[in-house]
């Protein structure tokens, strides 16, 4: 993995990236706190860091310091090194956000067995936040997840001036499934059908799973048009690829788009009332509407969402 | 418990925990005692200033990245060395400076030989033979 090291004396700095070259580690150096601070701050940074504590300027612990004050940053596991000894010392560290020490001059045994323990941390970090966006049935984003990606996308769109595509879409007479087939039956419906939508989106589009048998689908650079496009394919895609005992799983879909201006609700609110539409209408198919026009139609639903 | 007699305290340069350390990668060896010749003599001028100065931070700061140095180098006697220059530094005890500077002189300027001899019988192919053998 990519790990930082922070040294102001270059021998032990040369020693640990040997080390750490030996054992398969792509390694940034950084000779100094600031250094290593800039090297944190950028896009993709290193998630382990072994800090010297000691060091002119800004200090390991500092740097430390500074990484728990920056949430909503990727966790770094950090490793300070250290000849201070004094129980207080430690005490000192931990409370500044350290998660482990490694005394010097290092044995490399230790260091390994350090690091991996960093490793196993970074890991069941990285399982916990993935837990905490996606669903456990279909892997695609949770509601909450879907929800921030779509408001990240308004911030983009009105500062970038481009469109946002919005698509609510719902399964067709799920619960007959479920009840015909069984749960389990439904359940890999389910998972089917968030496959060929992900599988027809492009890279940069997010699926999430919206509610039980309803998924919100984000576009980024979309107007209304092509999202409408784009929903029809999808919803092609399901009734030809996805069926339980000869019986075609159909979609409905409810578009919309927005330049990022309006309420995130409101939006939210113009597709599904659209999704709503498509239902009304006979299902299996797609219905749009703008959010400005909507604004004097009658007929939307009760807000379904709480944000 | 009964240690087994360890003749490292003897020598300046710990040549066999320090090719232990460095995982008995000759090529990094040579590179590292390299880096010490060139680093050293400046953080030992940068120290010397300080000391003349009597500023009592840059002491401390300047024994303790030699001390880093040197204990990676497993130059221990060295490293003590700049330890203590290092605690005078911290604690603030003008009357122990000159006393404390010059034995780390003494120190590294014992240590300095023994690098360049290994060096030296790395160059000539007969490492093996120097430090090591004669330890058995």
């Amino acid at each position: 993995m990519k790990i930082l090291i922070a040294d102001d004396e270059p021998v032990q700095r040369r020693v640990l990236e040997s080390w750490l070259v030996k054992w398969g580690h792509e390694v940034v150096v950084a000779k100094d706190g600031a250094e290593a601070w800039s090297v944190l701050q950028a896009d993709r940074p290193p998630l382990l860091a072994i800090l010297d504590w000691m060091m002119p300027g800004m200090n390991g612990l500092q740097v430390c310091q500074e990484l728990r004050k920056s949430p909503g940053r990727p966790y770094v596991y950090t490793l300070l090194l250290t000849s201070k000894n004094r129980k207080q010392d430690l005490v000192d560290g931990l409370e500044g956000g350290a998660d482990d020490f490694l005394k010097k001059p290092f044995d490399s045994g230790e260091l390994k067995a350090r690091l991996e323990t960093g490793m196993r941390i970074l890991t069941l970090q990285a399982d916990l936040v993935f837990a905490s966006n996606h669903d456990a049935l279909t892997g695609l984003l949770n509601r909450r997840a879907i929800l921030e990606t779509l408001h990240r996308e308004f911030v983009r769109a009105s500062r970038e001036h481009s469109w946002v595509g919005v698509l609510v879409a719902d399964l067709d007479h799920f619960k007959e499934i479920n009840d015909t087939f069984g749960h389990l039956r439904g359940d890999a419906v389910l998972r089917r059908v968030a496959q060929i939508m992900q599988s027809n989106v492009r890279v940069y589009d997010s699926v999430g799973r919206y509610g039980g048998e309803e998924f919100l689908i984000v576009l980024p650079r979309c107007h209304l048009m092509i999202a409408t496009e784009r929903a029809d394919q999808i919803r092609r895609a399901v009734n030809k690829q996805c069926s339980v005992e000869a019986r075609a799983i159909t979609l409905s879909l409810g578009v919309t788009a927005d330049s990022g201006h309006s309420e995130m609700e409101r939006v939210l609110h113009v597709a599904d009332a659209a999704l709503y539409r498509a239902k009304r209408e006979g299902r299996n198919r797609v219905e749009f509407d703008t959010v400005a026009e909507s604004a004097f139609n009658a007929d939307i639903p009760q807000v379904r969402f709480d944000l | 418990m009964v240690q087994p007699t360890d003749h490292s305290a003897e020598l300046h340069l710990n040549i066999v925990e320090l090719v232990a350390r460095v995982n008995n990668d000759q090529e990094l060896l040579r590179e590292l005692l390299q880096l010490f010749k060139e680093e050293c003599p400046r953080l030992l001028r940068s120290l010397e200033d300080a000391v003349f100065k009597e500023e009592m931070k840059s002491v401390e700061t300047a024994g303790h990245t030699l001390k880093g140095m040197l204990a990676s180098l497993s130059a221990t006697r060295a490293a003590s060395a700049a330890s203590r220059l290092e605690g005078v530094g911290r604690t603030g005890k003008h009357s122990q400076l000159q006393e404390a500077l010059a034995a780390l002189q003494s120190e590294v300027a014992a240590l300095l030989p023994e690098v360049d001899a290994y060096l030296e019988g790395e160059k000539r192919g007969c490492a093996d033979g120097f430090a090591l053998g004669s330890r058995g």
